[in-house]
């Protein structure tokens, strides 16, 4: 028999890169791993918005949240070696394409245009969880990879920003691909996610210059979609509000995470991702006012009347009128003993909230669904201006028209008082708004557990219990019921472990502070 | 040369059995034939002139038969004798015919009567007349009567089942007698070994062999089962016992981090596990099992996890047609599931675990009362399973053989019912085999032989696993139909187990299988042959699954996406070989010498299709449905092919200083060029004791050989291209949530997927010596035999660990280092006595790997449950904390080691305590162990068989005698991530007033942090015996059966897996295995129990032959 | 498993009680959120783990054998402590037939149990109570009148209410704009009550506006609290299709009817499944809410000729979609049926199925 045989169903490197179908191949898989939907979705659960019940789901985030872990631990773990398989990725699109023939050279530019934004993208999740990370640039070899050391973080930052730039100089705008390309990266998504890594770092004014650019259009053409809930239903996937969306396409490509947040009968699983009471309080009432303020006219019997809009579009609670696909309804109930959906069923959430945002009614009956997930949209552009200027201290009712003003109206909020600037506001005040603001805005989006770290509150708002709807004693925590108890060490949770994986495997690589 | 040493026992002189002891110093020869003829009854006749009887000679034999001390007093004095009736006639060498009797013509009539080792008349022998068709059987009285047409030249063969044949030239004589002995198997047996058969005395390596008997009679579905336990250090294990499953099979354990499947040969055609798993147990003849460098070496690149060769049945020459039946039918019975706690109790322990977790309690004393008091619900577990499921099997065979012809025809059907609830689920498997040989002319041979196998599986649509964890969490507090019959959704679940047995669809896997060879064998000279031989096996394999969508409603549950999923896969794999065999002897030297080349391929194509919402009554495309790109492909597949050239030369000196060496030299196209080719030698020698003067003379020692061999074998078991990076388009990775490619503007677009390659790599190489040796005593009643080996495995190919940063797959490498050593005895006895025959046979092994070297890089796989490769220790340890009881207060807590993984370190009384291995007052991975290892070590088997006038009896038991088997998830947890699971064991709870609990205490949710932690807490002693097989059987007396027209007819009762002895206590079965014959993890679903339960099986047999 | 199953159940009785101390005199103020601690020494359970813990309250000549009351302890029986409000006080006061107004004597003792082996403590200890201002004398019936009831102005034909526990009494019917006022008996020497936002008060009446609407009115006259909420829909929740069928229309004196309700059962293997409930849609402030009605009976039989009326009896259930449901008779499949709910004071609330 012949001992030379070739693979029949498949292209080995030997006849690899001689078509531009090769590169744009690449660059598709490129993307595939850009990020993912666990991540997307469980990183709220990391955060003070919401609660992660399983010990199997998403990592085990719950044990983060709780402040116990190890450098052992599976996110942990995964998420090195998850970017840097993107990275690798992006590294042998970028070193082979200029080998490929026949590719026009404008779209060799934008491939690498987008291939650099994708590795950007990765060292941006790196740098902001591990701190110092290594920075490779080309297809390693295994004993290359053996062998990194830690690139310091302003070198990172530095790799990250020059890799924007490019990309920001050759990618189009949003307007300038056909409708066959949409979800590609565009210039305005280099320039967002650069005007996040400075909002990160507290580089304010360079926050300001790239927002301008969104606002004179240089970035692109974006503005606030119409309506809140709107912007996260698959029939308006492309909206003029999302500047980087992870695509998703029904049957082909899917995620099936909303079944672990979605009402119990609805996502039929284990509910994993449950919002917190602390998530529920931050929502003002519809006059603008927290509901912690006696004026407020909040009442603890009647808890979500008269909320913030957005509430009613994020969260589930008890009495939430569900729509189901086939244009019926229900009223979802969370209270003990009301059934499936009940606090006290052990497989329906343990706070007694369900999320609402993100819910594919398109999805299939296994929850498999095509509904693309929005990573940098429009109004964070607008809520990293408004934060940047009161930052400076150049906060004053203009800002606050152009930016939460047209946030909060397109909430659908009416009350003057809550779309009216106060002029009685002092910058920290205004700063406490925009936080809060953020925070519901961004609900369930995964922005929050970043969020408190910058600022530096997360042992503030991760040290203790958190807490689910109101059905227990009133001796204990005023009746909410205490749902998990949480720590965080500001002199060392700040920055993950390196994954002890990772230091067994190279000796270079130095630890993060008091892991 | 000589002749006629087998006529010695046909003498009438009862003498002759007799042992001949002389011990004379220069005497003449004569004073020495004095001695024979006394000691013998025999007479001398010779020519003075041809023979000097004067000669003086010094002479010594001790206890040695008449033939053997014949040879030992003339072979040297140049003389040849040849012993008629009860004449030794002495010749010179170069004198002419001695006088023989006149030759009859025509049909002459021969009587005689065959008597056993007692004297006792022996009923159905069979006599035939060697090379004619001619032939009868004794009567009761062992007495007989024959036609032979010439009196001179006719031998007559004399053949019964247990006995050594014998063939007796009839020379004249009218009335021939005989005493048959039972068969000493060791002096006697033939053995198949690479690419030919061999005396089992002259074997120089390591070969088990298992005899059909071993096979016969039980109720097992596959071939693969009936082999446990049946020859030591040939270790099958389970992973779960569903119809249609496979069994894992290792030789002398794990040599190798990667695949440690052995080589499997049936009628010398390289095969695979999935055609010996379909082979009907009827066909099979016997099974070889090489296990050292010496017996496996000729197969070079693929033997260094052993070798099985399997011979299936053929028809004798010259023998009218016999036709057989072999039926059995039975039950089988679900064992080994968890036991359930009531509803009253699983809510009296789940206050208390929420309580115990800081929770408020969910049952108030009412509802307490009131669950105590209902009616209680039938377990899931119950509901799912079957009491009893039938199983069936049919075999149907015709064999014989003309003058130049033998022919077996078979069929064979097999119909095993699944245990699970539901439409007729199970496995059905038909056989059909033809073996032909015939002799063309003198010189020439050819033969065919063809099996077909269909496997028929019907299952459920769903996963097993999921099956079974839903309805062995769920507690009695509900039931699995509400009062009218809908399926009822538990608050913990979102589906029912129940439901998707009966509603959810069902999986039909439908695999055909040809397989055989064709064969021709020429003798180019008297002592040289060539064989040419085309065989192979063509798999078509169809799986047709068509999951309904189920509708729960007025509950809510999951469930509700239909699909149908189509899959076509067509195997070929073909084998060449042209092997040149010479053999000759002069003197005192046997010399063999085999030479061959062999060429291999295989290929493989496959393709699917799934579509989703299509109508959810037959399936078939609407206007919804939609094709799943994701898993909708076609393949032209992966094909390899292997060259070799092989050898074997042996040499033995009268058969008491045997020598042997082998090689194979091969060439695969799984390595780059340049990597290819490994040449893979051995040799080996044996001495047999017993041919030695000072052992001869001890009566008791039939056989005593030692032998010992070194060898290098091979693997090349890994996928194919490895050393080329691959570029894939379907998505090599769907964690994270995701699934399938990537899209833009919702339109699926193709990805490139690089697969990491290394184009330096080779074969793996093991170095493997053994020692060992053969004891048959009481003239082959008891027969021993031990092993002692040792292999290093070099250059395993594997994917060392790399760091994350590298950004892909490791790349295969030629890195790891394993040593494997061990030992295996078996033993049998056969005790003949005047009413009872006892038969024992017993073997008991070990084995035991280290990693020794990998580079310095562990592998750590599996979470709550570790697994490690490290250096020092055996392949896919078990790595955890080291736990030290469970503390018994707050002082203990306060002075103990904080667990880091516990937020705040948080324990409580009753929960686990660890090691702190480093000591720095915090558990953390740097106190992990290495606490287990998952291999069996101490495998036994035995068997008892005992018959007394028409019945028989036997049992055979088969064990482990050290395993350690990692529980996680809900077989140890209770209240496991928040389900509902609680189990019998879990009462035996820790609480203030039980310190010594077998469980920590009772908890929920994240409060079960640190115990859940993996462990040795949750690592259990596996090991087990267990009575696999029990038969009663009765035999019609011939002369019953022969009035109804039977050869023979056998009925029996059988059980399979009655009893059990373990420790583990917890309803789990001991014998399952998470790991596959290669150690890959089943992703810890044995771990937690979600198998298919082992069964009992009570069937009743019939045989019959006519 | 018709026994303890494996768990030791032995437990100690509670060998004393804390708090209150005896006899101490409580003036309730049910309408505060002031309460009264109750505390007692733990139980010991033979194998160390939980104990649950009920007060249990009686009449000063009681002996415990029919407590008035029985209440488990804070976190759901766990705590050797009870946190009792006042308002619940003044509830058990009034089931241990202290008038309002009154002071009286209530015995209390507790029971601690584990799984079914409940053991009551034998020390007693006595509270005492005064019941706040209010109604001197809770009538024992309450009528509605006015010309903003369905009855008019004519007294003879004032609606009752129901009388649910001792002093709450509750009416479905339905209000037009008007006035209407609370009597106690519709003969001479009648008591007048009126209701004043949450408040029920003595004398005066009460004004409706608006259009006609159905309203659930439930009287607390041991608290002196009132609650109106308007009825705005009720269903038929026909289970095995998850569907709800027919229109009702009130129809007057607490009934609603849906006529001609076409029935058929939900073909299945073993027949047909024809389980229902009602669920009420109750507006309150804004705010709907829904409420379930069903049997007694989490699971039952179809009716046939000699099942007793209370067969049909509807009491508040939880929302699941099959439990405490009816069954239609076998012979309503497939026919039209008239179907009506029937809240009002001449029995218990029940329903009535008529085939047609
Ligand atoms: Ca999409
Ligand atoms: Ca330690």
């Amino acid at each position: 028999e012949d001992l030379d045989l070739v693979p029949t169903d498949r292209e080995t490197e030997e006849t690899f890169w001689d078509k531009p179908e090769d590169a744009l191949n690449v660059l598709n898989t490129c993307y595939e791993y850009m990020y993912n939907a666990e991540y997307f979705f469980f990183n709220e659960t990391l955060s003070d918005n919401a609660f992660n019940k399983s010990e199997v789901d998403g990592s085990n985030s719950r044990n983060i949240a709780e402040g116990s872990y190890d450098a052992s631990h599976a996110r942990i773990t995964n998420e090195w070696s998850f970017h840097y398989a993107g990275i690798r990725k992006c590294n042998i699109l970028l070193q082979n394409v200029d080998r490929v023939e026949g590719l026009d050279e404008a779209l060799r530019e934008r491939i690498k245009g987008e291939a650099r934004f994708i590795r950007a993208f990765h060292y941006f999740h790196m740098t902001v969880w591990y701190g110092d990370v290594p920075l490779v640039d080309n297809v390693l070899s295994v004993e290359e990879s053996q062998n990194l050391t830690r690139a310091s973080q302003i070198d990172v930052i530095n790799f990250i920003n020059t890799d924007l730039d490019f990309a920001a100089r050759v990618l189009p705008k949003n307007t300038a691909y056909t409708a066959d390309d949409r979800g590609r990266v565009t210039k305005g998504a280099a320039l967002a996610l650069k005007a996040r890594l400075a909002q990160y770092l507290g580089t304010w004014s360079s926050v300001i210059t790239i927002a301008e650019q969104f606002f004179n259009g240089e970035a692109g053409n974006y503005t606030l979609f119409g309506n809140y809930a709107g912007v996260f239903k698959p029939q308006n996937e492309f909206n003029q509000e999302v500047i980087l969306d992870l695509q998703y396409v029904p049957v082909q490509r899917t995620h099936d995470i909303q079944r672990f947040f979605l009402p119990k009968t609805e996502g039929k699983l284990v509910t994993s991702i449950a919002p917190t009471q602390e998530l529920v309080d931050a929502y003002l009432m519809n006059n603008g006012m927290a509901i912690n303020n006696p004026a407020s006219g909040y009442n603890e019997a009647a808890p979500y009347v008269n909320r913030d809009p957005r509430f009613y579009s994020t969260i589930v609670y008890d009495g939430y009128e569900w729509q189901k696909p086939d244009g019926t309804s229900y009223t979802i109930r969370t209270l003990p003993g009301m059934g499936a959906n009940s606090i006290d069923n052990n497989d329906a959430s343990p706070t007694g909230y369900y999320f609402a945002k993100y819910y594919d009614h398109t999805a299939d009956a296994d929850n498999r669904s095509g509904l693309n997930l929005i990573l940098i949209r429009y109004a964070e552009i607008l809520l990293m201006y408004a934060e940047a200027k009161n930052a400076l201290g150049q906060f004053d009712v203009g800002v606050w028209d152009n930016t939460m003003k047209i946030i909060r109206q397109r909430a659908g909020f009416t009350d003057a008082a809550a779309l009216e600037f106060n002029s009685a506001w002092n910058q920290q005040d205004v700063e406490e708004i925009l936080r809060n603001e953020r925070r519901v805005e961004f609900a369930l989006e995964g922005l929050r557990i970043f969020d408190i770290r910058r600022w530096r509150i997360a042992e503030d708002v991760m040290n203790g219990w958190i807490h689910g709807m109101r059905v227990g004693d009133a001796s204990i925590d005023n009746g909410y019921k205490r749902v998990d108890f949480r720590s965080f060490d500001p002199s060392k949770h700040y920055l993950w472990p390196v994954p002890q994986r990772e230091r067994d495997l190279n000796k270079n690589l130095s630890k993060n502070p008091n892991w | 040369g000589y002749e006629g040493n087998a006529s010695i026992y046909s003498s009438q002189n009862g003498s002759a059995k007799k042992n001949i002891s002389i011990d004379v110093k220069d005497e003449p020869l004569s004073t020495v034939m004095d001695r024979i003829e006394k000691l013998s009854g025999y007479s001398f006749i010779y020519s003075n002139s041809a023979i000097d009887v004067s000669k003086r000679i010094t002479f010594q034999v001790k206890n040695q038969n008449l033939e053997n001390t014949l040879r030992r007093l003339f072979l040297p004095l140049g003389v040849s004798f040849s012993v008629v009736k009860d004449k030794i006639i002495l010749k010179a060498p170069a004198t002419s015919h001695i006088d023989v009797p006149a030759k009859y013509t025509t049909a002459y009539p021969i009587i005689g009567q065959v008597r056993d080792e007692l004297g006792e008349g022996l009923p159905g022998v069979t006599v035939i007349v060697k090379g004619t068709t001619m032939g009868t059987s004794t009567d009761a009285n062992g007495k007989y009567t024959i036609n032979v047409n010439d009196t001179l030249d006719a031998v007559l063969i004399f053949s019964f089942i247990g006995y050594s044949t014998l063939e007796i030239p009839v020379r004249g004589r009218t009335e021939i007698s005989v005493s048959m002995k039972p068969s000493v198997e060791s002096l006697a047996e033939v053995v198949v070994v690479g690419y030919a058969t061999q005396k089992r005395i002259n074997l120089t390596g390591s070969v088990s062999t298992i005899e059909e008997e071993a096979l016969e009679s039980k109720p097992v579905t596959t071939v693969v089962q009936a082999l446990q336990g049946t020859a030591p250090n040939l270790i099958i294990q389970q992973q779960s016992s569903e119809p249609g499953a496979q069994l894992n099979i290792n030789i002398r354990g794990i040599g190798t981090l990667g695949d440690n499947s052995p080589l499997i040969v049936i009628d010398g055609i390289p095969s695979n596990a999935g055609v010996l798993s379909s082979i009907n147990p009827n066909d099979i003849e016997s099974i070889s099992v090489l296990k050292d460098a010496a017996s496996s070496a000729i197969y070079g690149s693929r033997s260094a996890n052993g070798v099985l060769l399997v011979t299936t049945k053929q028809g004798s020459l010259s023998t009218k047609p016999v036709v057989t039946y072999n039926g059995i039918y039975g039950f089988q019975a679900p064992t080994f599931t968890q036991k359930p706690v009531s509803a009253y109790e699983f809510a009296m322990l789940k206050n208390e675990a929420l309580v115990n977790s800081g929770q408020a309690p969910q049952f108030s004393p009412d509802d307490l009362t009131r669950i105590h008091n209902a009616k209680p619900n039938a377990w899931y577990m119950d509901e799912i399973f079957k009491d009893k499921a039938a199983q069936q099997s049919h075999n149907l065979s015709v064999s014989g053989g003309s003058e130049n012809t033998t022919y077996l025809i078979s069929l064979g059907r097999m119909n095993q019912s699944s245990s699970f609830v539901g439409p007729n689920y199970g496995y059905e498997r038909t056989n059909a085999r033809t073996n032909i040989t015939t002799r063309i002319n003198d010189r020439l041979k050819a033969g065919i032989m063809l099996a077909y196998t269909n496997n028929h599986i019907k299952e459920h649509a769903h996963t097993t696993e999921f099956i079974v964890a839903d309805a062995s969490r769920i507690p009695r507090l509900y039931p699995i139909k509400d009062s009218v019959g809908n399926y009822n959704i538990a608050p913990t679940s979102s589906s029912n187990p129940l439901a998707k047995l009966e509603k959810g669809g069902i999986r039909t896997h439908d695999n055909d299988n040809f397989s055989g060879n064709i064969f021709a064998e020429l003798n180019i000279l008297k002592d040289l042959k060539i064989r040419g031989v085309f065989g192979g096996s063509l798999w078509n394999y169809q799986t047709y699954e068509f999951r309904k969508a189920i509708n729960y409603l007025p509950y809510i549950g999951g469930d509700g996406q239909n699909f149908i999923k189509d899959y076509n896969s067509k195997t070929l794999q073909t084998n060449a070989q042209l092997v040149a065999d010479y053999k000759v002897t002069f003197n005192d030297h046997a010399i063999g010498v085999l030479g061959g080349y062999s060429s291999e391929g295989y290929t493989e194509n496959n393709n699917q299709i799934r579509k989703l919402n299509v109508d959810n009554e037959f399936g078939f495309s609407t206007s919804e449905t939609e094709i799943d790109s994701r898993e909708s492909y076609n393949r032209r597949g992966t094909p390899w092919t292997l060259n070799s050239f092989f050898g074997r030369v042996n040499y033995n000196f009268r058969e008491k200083y045997l020598f042997e060496a082998n090689f194979r030299y091969d060439g695969s196209s799984r390595f780059a060029k340049g990597n290819r080719w490994g040449f893979f030698p051995s040799v080996s020698a044996g001495w047999r004791l017993t041919e030695e003067e000072f052992l001869s003379s001890i009566k008791s020692f039939a056989n005593v050989k030692v032998r010992a061999s070194w060898g290098k074998l091979g693997n090349q078991n890994i996928d194919p291209f490895q050393y080329t990076s691959n570029i894939r388009n379907l998505p090599d990775n769907l964690e994270y949530g995701n699934s399938g490619n990537y899209g833009f503007n919702n339109n699926s677009v193709a990805g490139a997927y690089f697969s990491s390659s290394n184009p330096d790599i080779t074969w793996e190489t093991s170095t493997m010596i053994d020692v060992g040796a053969e004891i048959d005593l009481l003239d082959g009643a008891l027969l021993f035999s031990y092993d002692y080996f040792k292999k290093r495995t070099e250059d395993i190919l594997l994917d060392l660990a790399v760091p994350g940063a590298y950004g892909a797959d490791a790349p295969v490498v030629n890195a790891a280092v394993v040593d494997n050593e061990g030992w295996e005895m078996s033993l049998t006895y056969n005790r003949k006595g005047a009413v009872l025959n006892h038969r024992i046979t017993a073997n008991l092994a070990d084995n035991l790997n280290a990693v020794v070297d990998v580079k310095g890089k562990e592998t750590i796989e599996g979470g709550d449950r570790a697994v490690i490769i490290r250096e020092g220790f055996p392949i896919k340890s078990y790595y955890g904390y080291r736990s030290e009881g469970l503390y018994q207060n707050l002082t203990e807590i306060e002075e103990g080691p904080k667990p880091g993984f516990v937020a705040n370190g948080a324990v409580s009384p009753g929960d686990i305590r660890y090691v702190d291995k480093n000591a720095d007052g915090v558990i953390n991975e740097r106190d992990r162990f290495v606490i287990g290892n998952p291999f069996p070590r101490y495998t036994f088997g035995l068997t008892y068989g005992l018959t007394w006038k028409n019945f028989d009896f036997s049992f055979f038991i088969q064990g482990v005698g050290k395993r350690n088997l990692y529980l996680r998830g809900e077989s140890v947890e209770a209240f496991h991530n928040n389900w509902e699971n609680v189990y019998e064991q879990h009462l035996d709870r820790w609480t203030p007033t039980n310190p010594d609990a077998t469980y920590p205490r009772l908890t929920i949710g994240t409060a079960s942090t640190n115990n859940n932690a993996g462990s040795d807490y949750w690592l259990l002693n596996a090991a087990y015996a267990r009575l696999k097989n029990v038969q009663i059987g009765y035999s019609l007396p011939n002369s019953l059966a022969n009035k109804i027209g039977l050869n023979n007819l056998r009925v029996y009762l059988t059980g399979q897996n009655l009893l059990t002895v373990t420790e583990m206590n917890n309803g789990y079965d001991p014998e399952i295995s998470e790991f596959n014959s290669s150690l890959a993890t089943s992703d810890g679903k044995v771990n937690s129990g979600r198998v298919y339960p082992n069964l009992k099986v009570y069937a009743l047999g019939v045989d019959i032959s006519f | 498993d018709d026994d303890n199953g494996s768990i030791d159940t032995k437990i100690t009785p509670v060998n004393s009680l804390f708090a209150p101390e005896d006899n101490l005199f409580v003036k309730l103020a049910p309408a505060t959120e002031a309460s009264v601690l109750f505390e007692w020494e733990q139980s010991k359970a033979e194998d160390g783990t939980l104990v649950l813990y009920e007060v249990v309250f009686d009449v000063e000549s009681g002996d415990f054998s029919k407590p008035v009351y029985k209440m488990v302890s804070d976190n759901k029986g766990l705590e050797n402590i009870l946190t009792l409000g006042h308002k619940d006080l003044n509830r058990i006061a009034n089931f241990a037939g202290i008038p309002a107004l009154g002071v009286g004597k209530i015995k209390w003792t507790v029971i601690a149990s584990k799984g079914i082996n409940a053991k009551r403590s034998e020390l007693v200890r006595t509270i005492e109570v005064e019941r706040p201002d209010g109604f001197a004398e809770i009538p024992a019936d309450l009528y509605v009148t006015g010309d903003a009831t369905e009855a008019g102005t004519d007294l003879a034909s004032a609606i009752k209410f129901t009388q649910t526990t001792p002093g709450v009494f509750e009416l479905y019917t339905s209000l037009k704009a008007g006035t209407y006022q609370l009597i106690n008996r519709i003969a001479e020497n009648r008591k007048v009550y009126s209701i004043d936002g949450a408040q029920l008060k003595e004398n005066g009446s009460t004004t409706v506006s608006g259009d006609t609407k159905v309203y659930r009115i439930r009287l607390d006259f041991n608290n002196a609290s009132a609650s109106i909420v308007e009825v705005s829909k009720v269903e038929l929740w026909f289970a095995p299709n998850a569907a709800y069928w027919g229109t009702f229309i009130y129809k007057g004196n607490g009934i609603w009817e849906a006529s001609n309700v076409p029935v058929v059962f939900r073909p299945e293997s073993w027949g047909g499944d024809e389980r229902y409930k009602f669920k009420f849609t109750i507006k309150d402030g804004g705010q709907e809410k829904e409420e379930w009605f069903g049997s007694v009976k989490l699971d039952n039989s179809r009716p046939e000729n000699s099942t007793p009326a209370s067969y049909w009896f509807m009491v508040p259930v939880d929302n699941s979609a099959f439990d405490y449901t009816f069954k239609f008779t076998g012979t309503a499949d497939n026919k039209n049926c008239d179907i009506s709910v029937i809240f009002n004071a001449s029995g218990p609330y029940t329903h009535e199925v008529i085939i047609k």
